[in-house]
């Protein structure tokens, strides 16, 4: 029987299996909120901005329609929390009824901004892969209902008991004001914003001249002479320091809008262990939940790059990837950035609280090829010796200057790459690492492993090495989980090894 | 945690006393016919490119004057009869570096003769597959199997230069483990 005002009732759900639930009566309120949106902005805009006509009665009576079907919407819509799958029945006209088993949804995610979060519901979004599209969208559930949904999905048994409580959670990473100044200065997202505020502005027709070619021509112009103008009393020591200036300045701006970026994206984050997912929020206007079951992850890894590494942080990423589309198209593949930034030391202890059985603390590092080092230091010193003549000519004990700090440097990268790569092969994990003046490294849970190549190229042949690619599901396009410079017979047999084992394990989504 | 660590292959039957040869977990060559097929494709692919650049060629030829004509077409011809030796030399020595292995792991091939790659799909992550049949191979009565993953890298893995009949058998042989449920009632 579906109760009076949407909430879950008392009582277990397997004890009346059939009972179909109805969204929250404030449900309406953001349905209708949705469609009106999309006029109100126009609305307003052309109610400030026009001449005072009275087409904007017409848009309103265009919402009419809108609200109509917004109402019938809301009383269409129910679901079921069945024993094995998720019944969503709902339509206007034509009526859909939908079975989604629990087994395939992937990920329950949540959006709350501040009208949600005022009224203490969400809108949920049900993902079963294949990326894209959400497969289910609720809008909105009460918290209660989002719990109760979830226990189902994730444990796969209903509670026995009013156990509607919010799943027992171990908080795993909050990040503060300072983690987030912090990842703003080291990801520069600031160009990124400035190119989305700029496009915003443009939108509003707020850049008039950015449309005209030859108003930018004669401000480029304009500038230009301006500037050789004021620059032509100046010395070049002046003009180098003002340059100098300029940079910085646009560094700084752009940092900022970076870290203004990163609070705004980010602000409360908190990623907690439930039993079998991880859960994760943030958002400071809009609040993003989202969860992940464990079993989904097919690659973990923790990264930092050199400026990360000064800063002694890192980044830790999960692979998730759903169920693959029809006639073998690829599965969606979501990157997720699990935890942000957190200490660098403190990464792999994460890593294996969140994956535990992958025993990461056991793994032995193997390192690369013995030759590995004389290679790649034979590489490049014929690269910079073929460079050398070109540089000696024209730039004479200068060229021969730069050829000796480029061979060096060029020494000091390949050391630090052989010493810094490797792999290790656990009993339940497969790991890589990488890394020059940062490091990455890469573990993949033995029962994720989708396919394993060997390469070599010609000159892999002739020093007798090979790499290593290790497939996964949803997998990036890049070569990330490829390990070169392996010894020849060690990365067959690795392959073999990694096979076998892959096949020894079944895989489950 | 994770339920199933280590599973025990399904009991199914051994590599079934083949109806073809193929099966028995040796490394095997592609058919021979595969080298015609492939020199066959390649020149009518190389037929066609020529036929439709020879109009370009002739309106190039008829715009420039004097010795360029005579390097143009002479640098046309030199391409169209590199890449024609290439269709017909190049064939048989990939051949020779082409094999597969079919065994209770999985299946193994080796491609490329510059690049070399050993390419392992375990049985268990076949999706599924498919056998298919390009016009040139069917006169020759050979298929390509291919074996749908849920990688990304590997996601298709195609194994052209099988006879029809062998593709079939091996289709069938990789086919049946992942219409075992699993405990999960995963199954596709």
């Amino acid at each position: 029987m579906p109760s009076e005002d949407g909430r879950p009732p008392l009582e277990p759900s397997f004890a009346s299996p059939a009972a179909a639930r109805h969204l929250p009566p404030v449900s309406l309120l953001f349905d209708l909120w949705q469609a009106v949106r999309s006029f109100l902005l126009p609305v307003i805009l052309v109610t400030v901005f026009s001449s005072g006509r009275s087409y904007e009665l017409f848009f309103a009576i265009l919402i009419l329609p809108s609200f109509a079907a917004a109402l019938v919407r809301y009383f269409r819509f129910s679901y079921i929390l069945g024993p094995e799958e998720l019944v969503i029945r709902d339509g206007i006209l034509t009526r859909q009824e939908r079975h989604i088993p629990y087994s395939r949804i992937q990920n329950i995610d949540l959006i709350r901004n501040p009208l949600h979060r005022l009224l203490g519901v969400a809108t949920v979004k049900l993902e079963t892969g294949s990326g894209g599209q959400a497969e289910a969208e609720i809008n909105v559930l009460t918290l209660a209902a989002i719990d109760e949904l979830r226990s189902h999905v994730f444990d796969r048994r209903p509670r026995p008991g009013a156990d509607l409580a919010i799943a027992a959670t171990e908080p795993l990473l909050e990040l503060g004001p300072r983690d987030l100044l912090m990842l703003g200065i080291l990801e520069n997202r600031g160009l990124v914003v400035a190119a989305a505020l700029a496009g915003l502005l443009a939108q509003f027709d707020l850049f008039p001249k950015v449309n005209d070619e030859n108003a930018v021509k004669a401000l480029l112009e304009q500038t230009y002479s301006q500037i050789v103008d004021a620059s032509s009393g100046l010395s070049l020591a002046k003009i180098g320091l003002l340059a100098l200036s300029l940079i910085l300045a646009v560094a700084v701006i752009s940092r900022t809008l970076s870290i203004a970026w990163a609070f705004f994206r980010l602000h409360g984050f908190k990623l907690e262990l439930g039993p079998h997912d991880l859960r994760s929020e943030h958002g400071l206007l809009t609040r993003y939940s989202t969860s992940i079951p464990r079993r989904r992850i097919q690659q973990i890894s923790w990264r930092s790059s050199w400026l990360w590494r000064l800063f002694g942080r890192a980044a830790i990423a999960v692979e998730s990837a759903g169920r693959s589309g029809e006639n073998g198209q690829n599965p969606g593949s979501a990157r997720l950035e699990l935890l942000p930034i957190v200490q660098a030391d403190a990464s792999q202890k994460l890593v294996e609280t969140i994956l535990p059985e992958l025993e990461l603390g056991q793994l032995e590092w193997q390192p690369l090829s013995r030759r590995a080092f004389g290679r790649m230091l034979r590489k490049r010193v014929i690269l910079w010796s073929l460079l050398a003549p070109a540089l000696a000519y024209f730039l004479g004990w200068l060229g021969l200057a730069f050829f000796a700090l480029g061979a060096a440097w060029s020494t000091l990268t390949a050391r630090r790459f052989v010493t810094r790569s490797g792999w290790a092969l656990g009993d339940h994990v497969f790991a890589l690492r990488r890394g020059v003046f940062g490091q990455a490294t890469i573990a993949i849970p033995l029962e994720k492993i989708q396919a394993v190549a060997v390469y070599e190229s010609p000159f892999d042949r002739r020093a007798g090495m090979a790499a290593l690619h290790v497939d996964t599901a949803g997998a990036s396009q890049d070569d990330q989980t490829r390990v070169a410079y392996l010894d020849r017979q060690k990365a067959l047999d690795l392959a073999a090894i990694l096979t076998a084992a892959a096949a020894k394990r079944s895989f489950r989504w | 945690m994770l339920d199933d660590a280590l599973d025990e292959p399904p009991s199914r039957p051994a590599v079934p006393a083949a109806n073809t040869p193929l099966l028995d977990g040796q490394v095997h060559d592609f058919d021979p016919s595969s080298i015609r097929v492939n020199q066959l494709s390649s020149l009518l692919a190389l037929g066609i490119f020529a036929i439709i650049s020879l109009p370009i060629l002739l309106g190039l030829f008829f715009a420039i004057d004097g010795e360029w004509t005579k390097i143009l077409v002479l640098a046309w011809t030199l391409l169209i009869a590199f890449l024609a030796a290439r269709a017909l030399i190049w064939p048989p020595i990939a051949y020779r570096h082409a094999h597969f292995q079919l065994d209770d792991h999985g299946l193994t091939l080796w491609r490329g003769v510059l690049w070399r790659s050993v390419q392992r799909v375990p049985r268990n992550r076949v999706q599924h597959t498919d056998v298919t049949q390009g016009p040139i191979a069917r006169i020759f009565g050979l298929a390509t199997l291919t074996l749908f993953t849920a990688g990304n890298h590997y996601a298709a893995v195609s194994v052209p230069g099988l006879r029809h009949e062998d593709a079939v058998a091996l289709r069938d042989h990789l086919l049946p483990d992942h219409l075992l449920p699993d405990s999960a009632g995963d199954a596709v």
